[in-house]
């Protein structure tokens, strides 16, 4: 009944008033003459879009999965620890840090998946979905809207794995008191730098070529650049110790850090079944640089390729 | 909700990584070097419950990348070998009741019978909680930053 209820029309006494009807004058505090507006800075209009990538990473499925597979870790070890023998012919791995190595197998297999899918699709998914068109359009420069992007995406690949190495840390922690701090600390480095190399190819090539990034970056990782490196290592082009300083290789070089001989990757199984001489004692602050620049190099690019984007 | 779940991760990981979570004082690292051949042989004792990092270098030339870290716990009767590109190594943990330590006696089977190898042990005794806390730490930080990012922002 209530819808079918007419509401009264004002009269014209009772019509609510504008100000621009009335006589009376507000000050400048009243009218907000006082304030002066200015546009964000850089890093507030960075730090703004790194927080709302942040809350739609909250929603991605895939993050959720990579988490719980980080959490199959423990289950996965205390069902199959007594089953397990570790004795792999007349190696025997026995420390609490080599068996961390055998835990994290599959880290770079990992990352390939989630730096390519997470970062090569950021954004390709903002024009698919039109909303770049809406956030540019905004008193905001592409460079804060490129890197807010790109920095949550490196905080939640960092968080995922991070988790995963707690959680194989403390999974080892069962069983083993005794661990090697050094090759501990050099893996976390390792496993960083391997992180931003990654993200940072991934996110560029999702800026440069659009859609399809992701599942590329992914064989390019995975497949194509690791044999590439392995066929000039083996034809004599590059010597196999120079691999040292091929940042794709990082995920490999953070499980080997720990002791394991092998990684889920190309490079990793060839190295597992005959060690091809890579040897991560070698990792110096050269290829921390090659890493960082690499890195640096390659966000560069994926920005100035959304800048000079026509929309 | 959704903001929810990786603080949850991070409390899952802070449970997990409490229950066997154990101190150890660390100890002063003990190096013993001793340069053995395919003839010689060496054998060399560690103290009981400590792990030990065994370094091979080449003699020959006298490289780093002849080298390999290998890092064991001294259990009684495991035995343990490795080998990398030149070199090779085979040793074998043992207990020995007369000066009440481990003794790891290293047998060589390298193809390269020229190699003479240097052994170098670093008993050590390292926790792994301090990486754990920075584990833990940055899930935290990761989840506080998530769990904002949802809040409406003030306009003034």
């Amino acid at each position: 009944m209530s819808l079918l209820k007419k509401t009264a029309v004002p009269t014209e006494e009772e019509r609510p008033r504008g100000t621009w009807e009335n006589d009376s004058t507000m000050d400048d505090a009243q009218a907000h003459r006082d304030r002066t507006y200015h546009i964000r800075s850089s890093i507030q209009q960075t730090f703004s879009i790194y927080l709302t990538q942040m809350a739609l990473f909250s929603k991605r499925k895939l993050i959720y999965v990579m988490l719980i597979i980080a959490v199959l870790i423990p289950i996965i070890y205390v069902l199959i620890r007594d089953k397990l023998n570790l004795n792999l012919g007349n190696v025997t791995e026995l420390s609490g840090s080599g068996i961390m190595g055998l835990l994290l197998f599959m880290f770079p297999f990992l990352l390939s998946i989630c730096a390519s899918f997470l970062m090569g699709s950021l954004m390709p998914k903002e024009f698919s979905e039109r909303s770049a068109y809406m956030n540019m359009a905004l008193p905001m420069s592409r460079w804060a809207f490129c890197l807010g992007k790109y920095l949550a995406g490196v905080t939640i690949i960092i968080g995922i794995f991070v988790f995963a190495y707690g959680m194989a840390m403390a999974t080892a922690m069962m069983d083993y008191e005794y661990f090697n701090g050094e090759a501990l600390a050099k893996s976390m480095i390792l496993m960083l730098l391997a992180i931003l190399v990654y993200t940072s190819f991934a996110f560029t090539m999702g800026c440069v070529i659009g859609r399809g990034a992701g599942i590329l970056s992914f064989l390019l990782f995975l497949l194509v650049l690791p044999m590439i490196e392995f066929y000039l290592g083996i034809n004599g082009n590059i010597q196999m110790s120079d691999l040292i300083y091929m940042p794709n290789l990082l995920p490999d070089f953070t499980c080997m850090a720990l002791g394991s001989n092998g990684a889920a990757s190309s490079i990793g199984f060839i190295n597992m079944i005959q060690p091809q001489g890579i040897d991560v004692d070698d990792f110096s602050m050269t290829s921390i640089i090659v890493s960082v620049v690499w890195t640096i190099g390659f966000l560069l690019l994926g920005m100035i390729a959304v800048n000079r984007r026509e929309m | 909700m959704n903001r929810l779940i990786l603080p949850i991760f991070a409390i899952l990981l802070i449970c997990i990584s409490s229950i066997p979570l154990e101190e150890v004082d660390a100890d002063d690292d003990e190096v013993i070097k001793a340069r053995v051949t395919n003839d010689s042989g060496y054998s060399f004792t560690v103290k009981e419950g400590t792990a030990v990092k065994i370094k091979m270098i080449s003699a020959v030339d006298n490289k780093g990348e002849n080298q390999g870290y290998y890092d064991l716990r001294a259990i009684s009767g495991t035995h343990w070998s490795d080998s990398s590109r030149k070199v090779g190594a085979t040793s074998t943990v043992n207990y020995n009741d007369d000066v009440d330590r481990y003794e790891i006696v290293p047998t060589f089977y390298s193809g390269y019978l020229d190699v003479e190898f240097q052994l170098k042990t670093v008993t050590y005794e390292d926790s792994p909680t301090k990486y754990v806390i920075i584990c833990v730490v940055v899930m935290i930080a990761i989840a506080g930053l998530v769990a904002i990012s949802g809040r409406k922002p003030k306009f003034e």
